[in-house]
């Protein structure tokens, strides 16, 4: 299990998850609603990546290699 | 003494006392001026359309009893202005021939004549071939009534004997306003009046002179300029129009009272057009608002105009206004036009409530409006929203409708916020006036245009209207000042790093977590500039978030309202839902630190006004 967190704080906002300086050339990035979901979940609890779809899974360890979010083992029991 | 063979001539845009739009030339009254000039008869151009002064006032500064002939264009919203000024200069000069034209003019012919002695005669609909045949006509007063397209008093009092229609025009088109029983050739609504037939529209577009005409204004002209976001530059910008008329029928749309008969220009005009405005002002213009009621009513032609611009330089870009059903219906042609330059589209959406679209009669579904709003976003074309939020008998229901649109649609991010505050205003001639006339049982002056923020039929709908207004009064100022400082500032934080996120002119620091890291000038951290975006987003959600909270309580009978008043409503937006006043206050203090703030009322680039 993996815990997930942003590196910056991020606005969830109006239906969107905003996440700042991880768009193009720095500029905030406006996820969709389905991406904004998933950003949602996986920083609620801790996730096992291996889990989930092939798509989701990408984007968020794409996020992960651009320092977006972080991921690190979850403790136990947590 | 007869009239003088060279008469003349001046032609003045009326104030509206103020304006919502950016300041540009009239086009119309551009048209006429250069239709006479061709055929010998120059005249003088004064734009008075946003001024606060007195109409009279600018009447005598100006020296407009200076003429032998005056024609105003008249707007609903000027036609005080315009009696004004023309009263002034026939008490000052009373063998001077006053003419009005123009949308309003063209819907109140005949109620202007009877109650405004002032005005000699009305023009009906396109002026370019009636005002030349009234100038060339001074001398024969005789003749001069009977000219086509024109509405007069009749000197003997005894009216129309028949020669009349009733001027709603033989296209359809909407004139005739509130006297549509008016010459109808039995002449009784017309009594007192000379209401000569139609005249054409003008055929062939092509034909007519290119509106090259100098105006005089009280304020000038800010130069017309288009912020170009792909090619990262301000550009100049010219207005064309290139078309005119539209084939549809919005029962609110003020272009149809002039007539109803679509014509287009050739694509080759039209980059001719481009070129004269250039070589005649010196300036490279390289970006065209097309003001076309309807640029896109035929797409193959659209698609023409486009490939002969980007033939002719493909550094120009344009922008033009349609309505939903025909974006979808000519999608394959969307691509090409933006491979041509095609930045944005004035999206005629208007409402996201299906009774109230009816009402206006877009003939579309919400459905609609939706499948163009995600199309054009697929395709990486900017919207620029034409919205009415309210109409007199919008229901909670109707706005909850609207609300949910802007929310899926991903309008929430959209500025400026105008769209929330808009109302349905009824023009004369147009078929929603009389709708409501009816409705309501009363009758409109027309010389007034009704408050529309003063007609809901439903108290909950005026309240939620008095408080969304009342909240633009005290807080959009203060959110628009915050935004721009707060965008100026990303903006120039943005021209510092290339598209992968690297430093311009520095190492790449793809994936830094350092706060203050590189990259960033003293005191501004990577953290600020995270935070700030975040607050610049907040700050184009607050009006939304403030109205979407107004309207739950609405529907629930407003116990907040009651309670607390406005300030109950305020949103706490933000990562960490900060109160609004605070929000603003930290947005204004980040732009400052990140050394970009400037004086209050600095704008940053912006796409278009
Ligand atoms: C571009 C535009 C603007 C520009 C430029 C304004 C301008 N005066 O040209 C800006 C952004 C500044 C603007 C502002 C406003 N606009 Co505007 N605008 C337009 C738009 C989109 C195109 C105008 C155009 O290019 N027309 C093409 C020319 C050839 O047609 P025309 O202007 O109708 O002129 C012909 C005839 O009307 C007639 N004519 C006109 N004046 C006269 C005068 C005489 C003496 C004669 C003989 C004939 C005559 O002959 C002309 C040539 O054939 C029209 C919609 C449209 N497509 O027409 C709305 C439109 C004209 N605007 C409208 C309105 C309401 C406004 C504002 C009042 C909005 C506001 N609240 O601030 C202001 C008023 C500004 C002012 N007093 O100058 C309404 C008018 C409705 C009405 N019945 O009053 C229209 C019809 C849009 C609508 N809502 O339905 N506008
Ligand atoms: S589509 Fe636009 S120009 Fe045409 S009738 Fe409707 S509002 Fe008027």
């Amino acid at each position: 299990m993996q815990r997930i967190t942003s590196e910056l704080p991020y606005l969830d906002q109006a239906g969107h998850v905003y996440v700042p300086l991880a768009g193009p050339a720095r500029s905030c990035l406006k996820l969709n609603r389905h991406a904004s979901r998933i950003w949602r979940e996986a920083l609620r609890r801790p996730v096992d990546l291996e889990d989930l779809p092939a798509p989701d899974r990408d984007f968020l360890l794409g996020l992960t290699r651009r320092g977006v979010l972080h991921t690190a083992p979850a403790p136990e029991g947590g | 003494m007869g009239p003088p063979t060279q008469p003349a001539i001046a032609f003045v845009n009326p104030s509206v006392g103020f304006s919502d739009r950016r300041k540009s030339k009239p086009i119309g009254l551009a048209y006429i001026m250069a239709y006479l000039e061709k055929h010998g008869f120059p005249s003088s151009g004064f734009d008075f359309g946003d001024s606060e002064d007195d109409a009279v006032e600018l009447a005598g500064t100006y020296g407009l009893d200076r003429f032998d002939v005056v024609g105003f264009s008249v707007y609903n919203e000027s036609l005080r202005a315009a009696v004004a000024m023309a009263g002034w200069i026939k008490s000052r000069r009373p063998d001077c021939l006053i003419v009005l034209g123009g949308p309003h003019a063209t819907a109140v012919h005949e109620h202007i004549l009877r109650r405004h002695p002032c005005v000699d005669v009305v023009v009906r609909r396109e002026g370019e071939e009636a005002m030349l045949e009234l100038v060339r006509g001074l001398g024969d007063r005789a003749r001069l009534t009977g000219i086509r397209g024109t509405t007069w008093r009749a000197p003997d009092g005894s009216g129309d004997d028949g020669s009349g229609d009733d001027g709603s025009g033989d296209d359809g088109s909407r004139g005739g306003g509130d006297d549509s029983s008016g010459g109808t050739g039995t002449g009784t609504g017309a009594v007192g009046l000379l209401v000569n037939k139609d005249r054409d529209l003008v055929p062939d577009l092509d034909q007519i002179p290119f509106p090259d005409a100098e105006f005089t204004s009280h304020s000038g002209y800010p130069d017309l300029t288009y912020y170009d976001e792909v090619q990262g530059r301000l550009k100049a910008a010219l207005t064309i129009c290139s078309s005119r008329s539209c084939p549809y029928n919005c029962s609110f749309c003020g272009v149809l009272t002039i007539g109803r008969t679509y014509r287009s220009r050739e694509a080759e005009r039209v980059v001719a057009e481009l070129f004269h405005f250039r070589e005649r002002h010196g300036v490279t213009y390289e970006h065209v608002y097309f003001s076309d009621a309807n640029f896109f009513v035929s797409p193959a032609r659209a698609l023409e105009v486009a490939e002969a611009l980007y033939e002719a330089d493909p550094r120009v870009t344009f922008s033009f206004g349609t309505r939903v059903n025909q974006i979808l219906k000519a999608a394959e042609v969307l691509p090409r036009l933006k491979e041509c330059g095609l930045r944005f589209i004035e999206l005629g959406i208007e409402s996201a409530s299906e009774p109230v679209l009816e009402r206006l009669a877009k003939h579309v579904k919400p459905e609609v409006n939706m499948a163009a709003v995600r199309l054009l976003r697929r395709l990486g074309i900017e919207i620029s929203l034409d919205f009415i939020m309210l109409d007199p008998a919008t229901t909670l229901a109707d706005i909850r409708a609207n609300m949910e649109f802007l929310r899926e649609a991903g309008f929430y991010d959209y500025v400026p916020h105008d769209h929330l505050y808009t109302a349905l205003v009824l023009y004369e001639g147009t078929p929603i006036r009389d709708f409501y006339a009816r409705r309501f049982g009363v009758v409109f002056d027309p010389d007034d245009l009704p408050n529309p923020f003063a007609l809901f039929e439903l108290t909950e709908v005026q309240r939620f209207s008095d408080t969304l207004r009342a909240f633009r009064k005290q807080w959009q100022g203060r959110i628009d000042r915050a935004l721009a400082q707060g965008e100026l500032a990303l903006a120039s934080l943005g021209d510092d790093f290339a598209e992968d996120g690297s430093r311009r002119d520095g190492p790449p620091e793809v994936g830094s977590r350092r706060a203050g890291s590189p990259g960033y000038g003293e005191g501004f951290s990577r953290m600020s500039h995270a935070r700030l975006q975040l607050d610049v987003v907040s700050l184009r959600h607050a009006p939304n978030l403030l109205a979407e909270r107004l309207l739950t309580d609405a529907e629930a009978g407003f116990p907040l309202l009651d309670r607390g008043g406005l300030e109950a409503l305020l949103p706490c937006p933000g990562h960490d839902g900060v109160p609004l006043h605070d929000l603003i206050a930290r947005t204004e203090a980040m732009a400052r630190e990140a050394g970009c703030a400037r004086a209050p009322d600095a704008v940053g680039p912006h796409g278009r006004d």
